[in-house]
């Protein structure tokens, strides 16, 4: 296994401002990895660093165990290249001439292409499915037609590593994917290192077999994506909540950023328990939260949806095991959290017998004295055989429940701070 | 296109102000001579300056770059104005050709030298150094302008407005190996050129010593320009529009381009002295013709390959 | 094509080849050699000699006398001329007194042309040049009575000066936008002197220079002489009305002339009293 990239204790300096922090790196060949981290991690001061563009401020760069600094430009070039964001080409080069710019340093001096030069070109020209626009120009293509033709021209420069500098950001979905499908068969047939720069998460899970993770000129992980990728880690990084779960379609990694909940709202101190199950209730639950109640859900078996949605909420939960009807233990839990509360509210759920109990809680409180509030329209969700929550939900409502109709009304409803 | 190029110029030899025809090689042999000397010059001053051109808009990669952006008009003004002003010039055929040079080249120094910012020499210090620079030479020609007599007044206006009559013909052999030298050493440097039109980090990428590419192309290309204008004036329009024409004939790439440039260029101004010095009774400066012609020639290219040009 | 290409190039490369040195023309002729004038005032010079069928070209700006300089082909403008034009018509002379390019000498002499630069730029050197030219042309007889009548002339008019009382101080001007004076090194200002005036551009060294109306107020000359034309309105009008100067005591006694013919007065050549008369009429007209 020969190594491609080794960083020792490599410090960089914009104009004495401290970007990259004592990094050590091996990187061998073959590697398909991804660099990630925040704006102003020093992702792309990395890649200067590896490609020759910055010299390090202390620290040795080596590709393949020759050192960077003393490498003439030829050398390094067949070393390493590298696909930018994007190109701003003023002028009107066609798709193949800029394909051929690749064999820049392969190339004579005064001696005209030579085979081996066309053949490299032809092969970078097939492999990027450009060949049929060659004669075209750049500014006239699609912008993954272009970002091709760009990845062909590295291609035709043959290097034992390519550095892709988010090489794929202003491109559509369906061009991201073109270019790193490419990249990956092409790592995967030729050997050839892949580094890679990128903000889609997703995608450098999908593609990278290995993450490195920048923070504040730090390697703060390093490793395959299912451990890099943790909710503790990206959370620390980025410094905002996220959720990570895997894709049940498709087995990738889906990583979602939460929203952080603004701090002072009408809600702030009280406490809502709200009876929800099923997805029914997100919006509601969303909500109160965005207002900045308390809540508590309950109970609600383990899995539902909005059971997971009231854990990333901070809701407290009652739970109960999947597919059971309500248990006296767990119901026993959600009294407790009903008691805490300072109103109930019944989220316009579907019910059937197994959460039917869910009603006592209501019935407690309004025993309690404490208000409770009841979606309406209860009719049309009773799965029971014999209209049972129907009935209920009516003697509740004759007992001082108040109904609402949404989630607008029932905050006008529901107690709030005062002042 | 190359085929055109001799009879264009057997055309050049064959008008002038004393009548159209070919002049006979027994009676009239002065003023083929004259003809002859007259095409050479202009083929060697054209190349020269389309050959900067067409350099100056790479390194700079902006499309209205010419070869007295940085300032070497300002500086060979200036210096054919104090050779002119101080009475020297008129001491031997090489003194104001080699002050408006020398001026030139000062001025350019003095120019990558206000603009150094770290390693590369950026785009736009070396365009803001070279309007700064440019603004103070062309202020010290006009004072000395303003504190001459009529005749030096005369003499530098004259001598502004380019003419591509020699004093000496081993003047115009030097400038000529000057510039055939210049011309092929930036022909060399083709495919550092072409990597640096896509930026300086991709030319770096690609394997190209930029810095040292841009300071020899600018030195060259400014040696190149310097000559000419030493020799011939200041002639506008051919560095800017000739290159832009060739590049929509031949395309961009620079193996093609230069040499393209370089005869294409000769040949335009060859063709524009031959008018100039034919169509009235007094002879009108080259430049007047050159703007006037190249005009218009390129905005008819521009209309006919909209893609293949720069202005898009 | 190829061949056509190379052929062309050979063609065009032996023609050069072959013409690198150009053979000389033939040298003056005896008795009546052809010349070229690339100044009025030379011109004017071979006419007043007698030497009219010896001109065989001229600049445009030879204007004197009308009716024989038009037949006289022209060779450019002054300052300006073709060297083609010059080298198609076989002169065995080339006179000249100015041209703009410093290296024209040279670049004449080159092509097998005889250039003789003629000094005539002040009043004391219009007799030497008539001698020249005259020796040039072969009419040296004509040419040293011609001297000799206006060196005469010229000494007449410097006694008469050291008559006059007064020696009025007088601006004079060539151009209005902007203000061009006369300074010590100017033809006219010899012609001033010579009449008894006194030039207030003469603490200046210079042919030309540039005068703003704070200086000419400073000054307060007692005439201004205006030397150039104006579109409709007479320049002496223009002129007393720009701000400031109707404190002039030029202006204020009402001396400021114009109507001057230039190619007389300005010129530097044989109708040179002709202009000093004017001047000097003009000078003590009110005296």
């Amino acid at each position: 296994m020969t190594t491609a990239i080794q960083l020792d204790h490599v410090t960089a300096k914009y104009r004495e401002h401290p970007v990259l922090q004592d990094i050590s790196l091996t990187i061998n060949s073959g590697e398909m990895v991804g660099i990630l981290g925040p704006n102003g991690a020093g992702k792309s001061t990395l890649f200067n660093i590896v490609s020759g563009l910055l010299t390090p401020a202390t620290g040795t760069v080596k590709l393949f165990n020759a050192d960077l600094r003393q490498m003439p430009p030829r050398e390094r070039a067949k070393a390493i290249a590298v696909v930018p964001q994007e190109l701003d080409i003023p002028v009107p080069y066609t798709v193949e001439e800029i394909v051929m710019m690749g064999r820049t340093v392969s190339m004579g001096r005064f001696a005209k292409p030579t085979s081996q030069d066309r053949q490299a070109v032809e092969r970078a020209m097939v492999y990027t499915d450009v060949a049929d626009i060659r004669h075209r120009h750049l500014n006239e293509l699609s912008g993954g037609e272009r970002q091709r033709a760009i990845v062909a021209m590295v291609l035709a420069q043959e290097p034992r590593i390519i550095l892709m500098d988010e090489a794929t950001s202003h491109l559509d979905i369906n061009h991201r994917l073109e270019i790193m499908q490419l990249v990956e068969r092409l790592n995967r047939e030729s050997g050839v290192t892949v580094l890679m720069i990128s903000h889609d998460l997703q995608m450098a899970a999908e593609f990278s077999r290995r993450l490195i993770v920048l923070q504040h000129g730090n390697i703060v992980a390093d490793g395959i994506p299912s451990m890099v990728l943790t909710e503790e880690t990206l959370r620390r990084v980025y410094n905002c909540d996220v959720r990570v779960s895997q894709d049940p379609q498709t087995g990738g990694l889906s990583i979602l950023a939460a929203p952080r909940l603004p701090a002072a709202a009408a809600g702030k101190g009280i406490q809502i328990h709200a009876v929800a199950g099923g997805g029914c209730g997100e919006a509601t639950l969303r909500r109160l939260a965005l207002c900045g109640y308390t809540l508590s859900c309950g109970v609600v078996s383990q899995g539902d949806m909005d059971a997971e949605i009231g854990a990333v909420l901070g809701a407290k939960l009652a739970l109960e095991k999947p597919f059971s009807p309500i248990s006296r233990e767990a119901l026993q839990v959600a009294q407790d959290l009903a008691f805490k509360a300072d109103a109930l509210v019944l989220t316009p759920i579907p019910f059937g017998t197994g959460n039917l109990p869910n009603l006592e809680l209501l019935e407690s409180a309004l025993t309690a004295g404490k208000p409770v509030f009841i979606a309406s329209g209860i009719g049309n969700r009773d799965y029971t055989p014999t209209r049972q929550a129907e009935k209920w939900v009516q003697t509740l409502i004759d007992r001082g429940a108040k109904p609402y109709q949404d989630v607008a009304e029932l905050l006008t409803l529901l107690p709030a701070k005062s002042g | 296109m190359m085929a055109l190029t001799p009879f264009i110029l057997t055309l050049c030899v064959m008008m002038g102000p004393s009548g159209i025809g070919m002049p006979d090689l027994n009676t009239d042999r002065e003023i083929l001579m004259l003809r002859l000397t007259r095409v050479l010059c202009g083929l060697i001053i054209g190349a020269a300056l389309s050959c900067a051109g067409v350099v100056f808009q790479a390194i700079l990669r902006n499309p209205l770059a010419e070869p007295y952006i940085l300032g070497v008009s300002s500086g060979a003004g200036l210096g054919a104005a104090i050779a002119i002003v101080t009475g020297i010039a008129a001491a031997g055929a090489y003194v104001l050709p080699l002050c408006a040079f020398v001026m030139a080249v000062i001025t350019l120094a003095l120019v990558y030298a206000l603009s150094r910012n770290g390693d590369s020499p950026s785009i736009y210090g070396l365009i803001l150094s070279g309007v700064i620079v440019s603004a103070v030479c062309s202020s010290l020609l006009m004072f000395m302008v303003s504190v001459s007599s009529i005749e030096g007044m005369h003499s530098i206006l004259w001598w502004m407005l380019g003419n591509l009559e020699v004093s000496s013909n081993n003047v115009l052999m030097l400038i000529g190996v000057v510039v055939v030298t210049g011309c092929f050493g930036l022909w060399a440097m083709s495919r550092e050129l072409n990597a640096l039109t896509l930026g300086h980090h991709m030319a770096h990428h690609l394997g190209i010593q930029v810095k040292v590419t841009i300071i020899t192309a600018l030195l060259l290309a400014t040696l190149v320009a310097s000559a000419a204008v030493g020799v011939a004036g200041l002639i506008g329009f051919v560095g800017l529009i000739v290159p832009h024409i060739m590049r929509n004939l031949v395309g961009a790439d620079h193996r093609r381009l230069i040499p393209a440039a370089a005869i294409g260029g000769g040949v335009f101004l060859a063709a524009c002295d031959a008018l100039a010095r034919t169509i009235l009774a007094v002879e009108i400066p080259v430049g007047v013709i050159t703007a006037l012609l190249g005009g218009p020639f390129f905005l008819f290219l521009l209309k006919r390959r909209r893609t293949q040009s720069w202005l898009d | 094509m190829k061949s056509d290409c190379s052929f062309a190039y050979f063609t065009c490369f032996a023609l050069l080849l072959s013409g690198c040195r150009p053979a000389p023309l033939p040298p003056p002729s005896a008795s009546t050699p052809r010349i070229i004038s690339l100044a009025p005032s030379i011109t004017e010079i071979v006419y007043a000699l007698g030497g009219t069928n010896q001109l065989i070209g001229r600049s445009s700006a030879c204007d004197y006398p009308p009716a024989a300089v038009s037949n006289v082909p022209v060779i450019g403008d002054f300052g300006v001329p073709s060297l083609e034009r010059i080298v198609s018509l076989r002169p065995d002379q080339v006179l000249y007194t100015d041209v703009a390019d410093p290296m024209m000498d040279s670049k004449m002499t080159r092509v097998g042309l005889h250039p003789v630069h003629i000094a005539c730029e002040r009043l004391t050197d219009i007799p030497p040049a008539i001698i020249h030219v005259g020796q040039l042309i072969h009419r040296e007889p004509q040419a040293k009575a011609l001297a000799a009548s206006l060196i005469s002339q010229i000494q007449t008019a410097r006694e008469q000066a050291t008559t006059f009382i007064n020696r009025p101080r007088i601006l004079v001007l060539i151009w209005h936008d902007p203000f061009y004076a006369a300074g010590s090194k100017s033809f006219v200002s010899d012609l001033i002197a010579l009449a008894g005036g006194q030039n207030i551009g003469d603490e200046i060294n210079r042919d030309y220079f540039q005068a703003s109306s704070e200086w000419v107020l400073a000054h307060d000359p007692d005439i201004i002489f205006c030397f150039f034309m104006a579109s409709s309105t007479p320049v002496s009008q223009t002129i007393i009305r720009q701000p400031g100067w109707s404190h002039i005591k030029a202006v204020r006694d009402g001396r400021v002339y114009d109507g001057f013919d230039n190619n007389v007065a300005l010129r530097p050549g044989p109708r040179v009293m002709q202009g000093f008369e004017v001047i000097k009429n003009q000078i003590h007209a009110k005296q």
